[in-house]
């Protein structure tokens, strides 16, 4: 059967990763879009590694830097009193650098197609900087922003090898729904792993049509 | 200097050479005119305060836009320029409404949106959006856009460049009803030589960022001060030579060019055996077939026609003259050239009119 406390846990972490995920993806990629620097290709690289490692040698990372003998770890242990591992928190962490690059990719794209004068038609508007990014920048980078959030929201939902090694199998604390998937089969419980799974995998497609739905859009606009 | 106007000193060696001198009254159209990369638009860009020279002063009214000797630099969004952009660069999610709305600083003055819109014709189009509309229409919302934040000097950046013939031709003579009702300073930059022809009250040829020449559109074209701006102008028959003789009493003077010698007005400001350089206008040279006919008239050549390209209405003539090197070309109806049967190789005669021989100071040609 549906287990829905891990769906809750799961929508909870989805959201408040995007919450601290998006409005400071959204500072770093215009950065990333608009702005070289030296050692910006490095942190580019550095940004997309979650794409790229096994999330199994992501989560050690993130164990070896938070578990409670590191200096993060204590730092917080001693702050507020419990371990960051094993923790709704501790996986809320690691849900945010393992989204990283599903937040900053498709917003710094986003940012890139607006040409720069663009921007500066709307300061010889009289336009602010803070009312130039506002009213200009964000409505043209929206269909890249919605896919961030869409991407980070999904993928969270969906991540299992960190959030395993980070939060353990915690329930109402770190059972996401894509552990109680394997904790389901592993189980035997086919049909509580079916509804579930078919359930992530609805999301999943519905999501990636959004997104499909949203490039074209772009495309056309870009087009004309 | 009187309120409004707008007075323009920029310098610096690199990276985008600057050596530029602007004073624009109310009402009048300073047209920048120049090749690609000449500069043209980096100097309306530092005027808008999007691009900052090394050193310079703009004053505008009584209000210090930017000194760089005493650091002074108002920021782009409190300096009142209208910009058009060459590509309009409109915000492509708002409709044209939203477009002008966007620059119209006080809200108490939205009243004059539906003035701007009139004003610029573009009532029926508010609700549209830029891709719905024609290149002339993306203009003249840019145009609204420009004049919708109140501004103290508009700055046209190739407005015209993406525009068919016909709706350039209509947008010039707007843009010329437009600059009485507007009073302000309007600095135009084109490439466009007949463009800048039929706009400027003031002219300025600029070339690798420095202003050669600035006046009145007819100053520039029949008195330019040096080769390089004849040049510019699309005079092709720019020259050097020396000054042989001066008669102030008989109002003339003579130069020698490699060894033919050419009357010419008097013109006091050169002294004799100075090199100068000259030129004469297309249209101030008489081709005529009649040896007897041609020898008459001042300044008489002996030449050959080395080359005939009919362009359009037009025909450009080629001549090569055998005591010297070098060639005039000139510009007659494509029907004075087919009545009088030219042809490659011919032998003419040509005269100079002597009035329309202009003196130059010498200066290096850039290649």
């Amino acid at each position: 059967m549906m287990d829905w406390q891990a769906l809750k846990l799961s929508i909870e972490l989805g959201l408040i990763s995007c919450a601290v995920l998006i409005p400071s993806s959204i500072l770093l990629s215009r950065i990333l879009a608009w702005q070289r620097f030296r050692g910006r290709n490095f942190l580019q690289a550095f940004l997309s590694l979650p794409l790229l490692l096994p999330p199994t040698v992501l989560g050690y990372y993130l164990l070896t830097f938070t578990g409670s003998r590191s200096i993060l770890g204590q730092w917080y242990e001693n702050l507020f009193g419990t371990s960051l591992v094993f923790s709704f928190e501790g996986i809320l962490l690691a849900s945010i650098i393992f989204n990283i690059p599903f937040a900053v990719q498709p917003m710094q794209r986003a940012f890139e197609s607006i040409p720069l004068v663009t921007r500066e038609a709307a300061w010889t508007c009289g336009l602010s900087n803070w009312s130039t990014f506002w009213r200009i920048e964000l409505p043209l980078a929206w269909p890249g922003i919605l896919t961030a959030i869409i991407l980070t929201f999904t993928h969270t939902l969906g991540e299992f090898g960190v959030v395993l090694m980070v939060g353990g199998n915690i329930q109402s604390e770190t059972r996401t729904i894509a552990i109680s998937i394997y904790d389901h089969v592993q189980a035997y419980d086919n049909a509580g792993a079916a509804s579930m799974s078919a359930l992530l995998l609805l999301i999943s497609l519905t999501a990636i049509t959004t997104i499909y739905v949203l490039n074209d859009r772009q495309e056309q606009r870009r087009a004309r | 200097m009187p309120a409004n106007s707008i007075n323009v000193r920029l310098f610096q060696s690199g990276p985008i050479p600057l050596d530029i001198d602007i004073e624009c009254q109310p009402s009048e159209i300073f047209v920048l005119v120049g090749p690609s990369g000449s500069g043209k638009t980096t100097t309306l860009r530092s005027i808008a305060g999007l691009y900052q020279p090394s050193s310079g002063k703009i004053l505008c009214g009584d209000q210090l836009w930017f000194d760089s000797d005493t650091g002074s630099n108002i920021p782009v969004q409190k300096r009142a320029t209208g910009f058009v952009f060459q590509h309009y660069a409109l915000f492509p999610h708002l409709t044209v409404q939203d477009n002008i709305r966007i620059a119209i600083k006080d809200r108490q003055k939205l009243h004059s949106l539906s003035e701007l819109i009139s004003l610029t014709r573009l009532q029926g189009l508010e609700q549209r959006y830029p891709h719905q509309l024609s290149g002339g229409q993306q203009q003249r919302v840019a145009l609204a856009r420009a004049l919708a934040c109140s501004p103290e000097v508009l700055l046209l950046d190739e407005p015209f460049s993406a525009i068919d013939q016909q709706t350039r031709r209509h947008l010039l003579r707007e843009l010329v009803q437009l600059k009485t009702r507007i009073n302000i300073p309007v600095i135009h930059v084109t490439h466009n030589l007949n463009e800048a022809r039929r706009l400027a009250d003031k002219l300025c040829i600029i070339s690798q960022g420095k202003s050669l020449q600035t006046g009145s559109a007819d100053t520039i074209m029949n008195r330019p001060v040096s080769a390089e701006v004849a040049r510019l102008t699309g005079h092709d028959n720019a020259y050097t030579a020396t000054v042989c003789a001066q008669d102030a009493q008989a109002g003339k003077s003579w130069i020698d060019w490699q060894g033919i010698k050419l009357q010419c007005d008097y013109q006091p400001e050169f002294s004799l055996n100075e090199k100068v350089d000259w030129f004469i206008s297309s249209t101030q040279i008489a081709l005529s077939h009649q040896e007897s006919e041609a020898a008459s008239r001042t300044n008489h050549l002996q030449a050959t026609i080395s080359e005939i390209i009919q362009l359009g209405e037009g025909t450009v003539v080629t001549l090569a003259l055998p005591q010297t090197s070098e060639k005039l070309t000139l510009n007659i109806s494509t029907y004075l050239s087919r009545q009088e049967q030219l042809a490659t190789g011919q032998s003419v005669a040509v005269s100079l009119l002597a009035s329309g021989i202009h003196l130059m100071k010498t200066s290096p040609i850039p290649t």
